[in-house]
């Protein structure tokens, strides 16, 4: 069977209408980044202390944050993770880190007597390792879109290379931008996927440049617009079905992977629906504009 | 041909022990351990991570500052005016700390060959020094773990040096990471140190209260005392404390102390205020014995007097140390009650002998207590038998990590190099003092960066939801290949299959680590997997619809699909392979799973489909395709 027969929708020409979407999606993304002031980073770039802990029966959250208030522990953060018997806190960096595993399980064992208390979870990372792998994660994306940049104007032409690299700048704003209003945090996990989404943003990306570039060996004589939405065309069905069992198998991630990776699956959903649109919508779009406003001044 | 058969051939030799792993049952595992094989096996399969079957990540960095001033002697205020400064920078800033350090004293015109005279005669030989003294610590830190974790027996551990100053250890399975820590993290100071003489410690008290007394910082604090005592006339603090006029509060003066929030009665630091205002510090201690005692309550501000910096000046100036005992210890209250107090002992700066010496220890019972005894090598046991000859009467300390653990009076000259140290709180802690003892003191402390626990309960969650979702995915995605390619479909959900076991074996081979992000990436793995069969059945689709035979067809949908594979995929290797640099643990194990899956997809598209099809469409005539 077959979704599509040969489709011939004009893809470019409705370029301003994408355009003015993705502008509004970054815009909105920006602003609340703005708001916000940056992105909200987790404690593996603020440093801190994260605790999941799982009760017998559901906690009162006050009782909790007012075992962690007597304990002066710094700013904490209380909230159910999953199920309503497993909590999530964070703690901003404290002095007295050193045993504070033991004296939350004390101090939370005399909030909630004769509960069992199961610390699932504890991470502790210091100040210094955080702005360390701040830097890295900045380092990393900054230097994987320049390799993808490098790769791209040898294999196919600058331009192209161009086009790709403002696709995937836009999957990565949106996912942030989207991560910024959802006030979901940034966590090494959270740039993984953003790096996955770079990868697969191109993915689909080059496979419809491919097609441009071969339509262009082919048909010569034929206006570059044209040869722009065959190429879209013609790579369509392969687009769908592709960004289709990806999205299936990133949303029963989400829904069946468990709370831990919940949020990873949560910004991959949203780099394949975004990195879809933005093949069609960003890359080819940006390299025909190109195109058009360079050809006149070589002539 | 013979190329994909060689191949293939090879992909099934990866296949092997994987497949044999995972087809064991239960029984088979168990006899099979017992002969021994099955950990051969083993170590031929994919590794759990350790956010999957639970366990401890931890990274240590080895404190330079602390070496460096360890390594001085002769240390003076002149030396700490320096020193504080370079490493109060340091907190942040990941810079060389021997570097700044040797910088600064050049601006300041502090010479270093002073403190460091065993090390050179110029700054530039002295730093150069320093440095080896850095690197050649960091080694032997690596070294003295690895003998406390074989010693502490944890199976499989990994130890590894990140970097200039760091340790990564990871521990699987660990149930209690309080234990864990403190024996990575005790430096193992086994030190003996002769106390001073009565009279001289009742100098230091007098010195110190006399500083103390006309301080601005202590004429504050009364003052916010005074406003306190008026004020606090509140129900719930009067309940729990024992009101008198004469008497004030210090907790409001140090800040509250750590037994606040669990005990109930021994919140307030009671101290009479005259004699407070008289002799700050004094005033808190007790005479217990021969020994000075610090009452529980009173540790906190004890403390805080000590760490003061006018009083580290006189304490570093050559006037000896502070220090306390590591047990507490109760006393009858002559007006009746008890209290808890630790003992507080002044001892001489130096100490006259350290663990370097210690050849054997031992933990064992001695009277129902716990004890550790040690042996020495020749060199500590002269060193030893010289001090106590020199010094009987004396009382000499027994210090770990800066904690006094006992006290006693040198009886005679010990000449055989043997002693023992008691004063532990239970059977575990003995065991591993003599396991820390035995394995060497660290050359210099080494600070906890970083931790990452994950209790087995998670981990094995995390296994059962990934596995759930990777069978959902798969069945999802394979339905759906077949359900829209047909007979090409089969062949392409053969080759997601395929290349599953493939990307687990060659982890397998590799002895990577499958992490939970890694599962993650498995499954991303088979959603993405089908993407060259799909690039290749779209375009045989299209050539079929030109009017091309079935044989040609594939023909040339393949060659043409190739290269927008290639391209395509490249770009997604190419962040894998960052994310491969960049990460640590989980990370690193999601970039490995996506490189692989990736790679051998692209392989599993062009070589092992095209076989199939190859083979089916050269047995018969083919008019139609299945696709």
């Amino acid at each position: 069977m077959r979704f599509l027969k040969e489709t011939n929708i004009d893809f470019l020409s409705m370029r301003r209408f994408g355009f003015v979407i993705s502008g509004s999606f970054i815009l909105a993304g920006i602003v609340s980044l703005l708001l916000q002031g940056g992105p909200l980073l987790s404690i593996d770039f603020t440093g801190g202390t994260l605790a999941q802990i799982r009760f017998e029966e559901a906690p009162d959250i006050a009782k909790v944050r007012s075992a962690l208030e007597a304990l002066d522990v710094g700013i904490g953060e209380v909230q159910t993770f999953g199920t309503p018997n497993e909590i999530l806190i964070r703690l901003q960096l404290s002095q007295n880190a050193e045993n504070l595993t033991t004296e939350l399980k004390a101090a939370l064992q005399a909030q909630f007597p004769g509960q069992s208390i199961d610390f699932r979870r504890v991470e502790t990372v210091g100040p210094k390792i955080g702005s360390e792998l701040k830097g890295k994660a900045f380092f990393a994306v900054f230097s994987a879109i320049i390799g993808i940049l490098i790769y791209i104007s040898i294999r196919f032409e600058l331009k192209f290379a161009i086009g790709a690299i403002a696709a995937l700048i836009h999957d990565v704003l949106i996912t942030l931008g989207v991560f910024s209003i959802l006030n979901y945090e940034i966590s090494l996990a959270i740039i993984a996927a953003f790096l996955t989404i770079v990868g697969y943003s191109l993915n689909d990306t080059i496979v419809v440049f491919d097609r441009v570039r071969e339509n262009m060996k082919l048909l010569k004589n034929i206006d570059s617009e044209t040869i722009f939405n065959k190429s879209i065309n013609e790579s369509l069905s392969r687009t769908i079905i592709t960004s289709l069992t990806t999205f299936a198998v990133v949303f029963i991630l989400y829904i069946a992977g468990g709370e831990v990776i919940r949020y990873f699956a949560f910004a991959m959903i949203v780099g394949v629906i975004v990195g879809t649109y933005s093949s069609i919508y960003v890359a080819s779009p940006v390299v025909f504009l190109w195109q058009q406003r360079m050809t006149p001044q070589s002539k | 041909m013979i190329v994909i058969g060689v191949v293939l051939l090879w992909a099934l030799y990866a296949l092997f022990p994987t497949i044999k792993y995972n087809t064991l049952s239960g029984n088979e595992k168990t006899s099979m351990e017992e002969e021994g094989i099955l950990e051969q096996l083993e170590k031929k399969t994919i590794r759990r991570g350790l956010d999957l079957q639970g366990g401890m990540h931890i990274v240590l960095e080895v404190d330079i500052p602390t070496l460096v001033e360890n390594l001085a002697s002769n240390k003076n205020n002149r030396f700490y005016e320096v020193f504080d400064k370079v490493k109060t920078g340091d907190e942040m800033s990941a810079e060389d700390f021997i570097n700044q350090f040797a910088t600064e004293a050049k601006s300041q015109d502090l010479r270093l060959n002073r403190y460091y005279m065993d090390y050179g005669s110029d700054p530039v030989s002295i730093q150069a020094a320093l440095e080896d003294e850095a690197t050649d610590a960091i080694n032997r830190a690596l070294e003295i773990l690895q003998n406390r974790i074989d010693e502490f027996g944890v199976s499989e551990p990994t130890i590894q040096k990140q970097g200039n100053r760091r340790v990564i250890v990871e521990l699987a399975g660990i149930q209690d990471p309080e234990r864990a820590r403190s024996l990575l993290q005790s430096t193992a100071l086994l030190e003996f140190a002769l106390l001073k003489d009565g009279a001289v410690t009742q100098n230091l008290l007098t010195r110190v209260d006399r500083i103390l007394k006309g301080s601005d910082d202590l004429e504050d604090l009364l003052e916010t005392k005074e406003d306190s005592t008026n004020e606090e006339q509140t129900p719930i603090e009067t309940e729990t404390r024992v009101t008198d006029e004469e008497e004030v509060s210090l907790t409001e003066l140090f800040g509250t102390t750590e037994e606040d929030t669990t005990a109930e009665d021994t919140t307030e630091v009671l101290v009479d205020k005259d004699l407070f205002e008289e002799r700050p510090f004094s005033s808190l201690l007790r005479q217990i014995g021969n020994d000075l005692g610090v009452p529980e309550q009173n540790m906190r501000a004890v403390t805080k007097i000590m760490e003061m910096s006018n009083i580290q000046d006189i304490l570093k100036g050559g006037e000896g140390r502070l220090s306390m005992s590591k047990e507490k210890d109760t006393w009858t209250l002559p007006e009746g009650g008890s209290e808890s107090f630790y003992r507080m002992y002044h001892l001489e700066a130096e100490a006259g002998l350290t663990g370097g010496v210690i050849e054997e220890a031992l933990a064992t019972l001695y009277n129902g207590q716990p004890i550790v005894t040690l042996s020495m090598n020749s060199e500590g046991a002269k060193t030893w038998s010289r001090m106590t000859g020199a010094n009987v009467g004396r009382r000499l300390a027994i210090l770990l990590d800066g904690n006094v653990h006992m006290a006693p009076v040198i009886r005679t000259k010990i000449s055989d190099g043997q002693t023992q140290v008691e004063g532990f709180a239970n059977m575990n802690e003995a065991k591993d003092i003599a396991i820390v003892l035995r394995a060497g003191a660290l050359p210099a402390p080494v600070d906890i960066i970083e931790e990452r626990t994950v209790g087995p309960s998670l981990g094995q969650d995390s296994i059962d939801q990934g596995t759930q979702s990777i069978i959902i995915g798969l069945v999802l995605v394979l339905a759906f290949m077949v359900f829209y390619y047909r007979g090409a479909g089969l062949i392409a959900s053969f080759a997601v299959l395929w290349n599953l076991i493939l990307v687990l074996s060659i982890l397998a081979m590799l002895k990577a680590t499958l992490t939970l992000p890694g599962i993650a990436g498995l499954i991303l793995t088979v959603g993405m997997a089908v993407d060259a069969n799909v690039i290749i059945f779209e375009r045989i689709r299209e050539e079929l619809g030109k009017g091309k035979t079935p044989r040609s067809a594939i023909d040339s949908g393949y060659s043409r699909a190739i290269t927008t594979i290639v391209d395509a995929n490249v770009t997604t290797i190419l962040a894998a392979l960052v994310l491969m640099q960049f990460g640590t643990g989980p990370i690193r194990g999601f970039a490995v799973v996506l490189f692989w899956g990736i790679a051998t997809s692209m392989f599993t598209a062009i070589f092992t489909t095209r076989t199939i099809f190859n083979l089916i469409s050269a047995k018969r005539d083919l008019k139609t395709l299945s696709i």
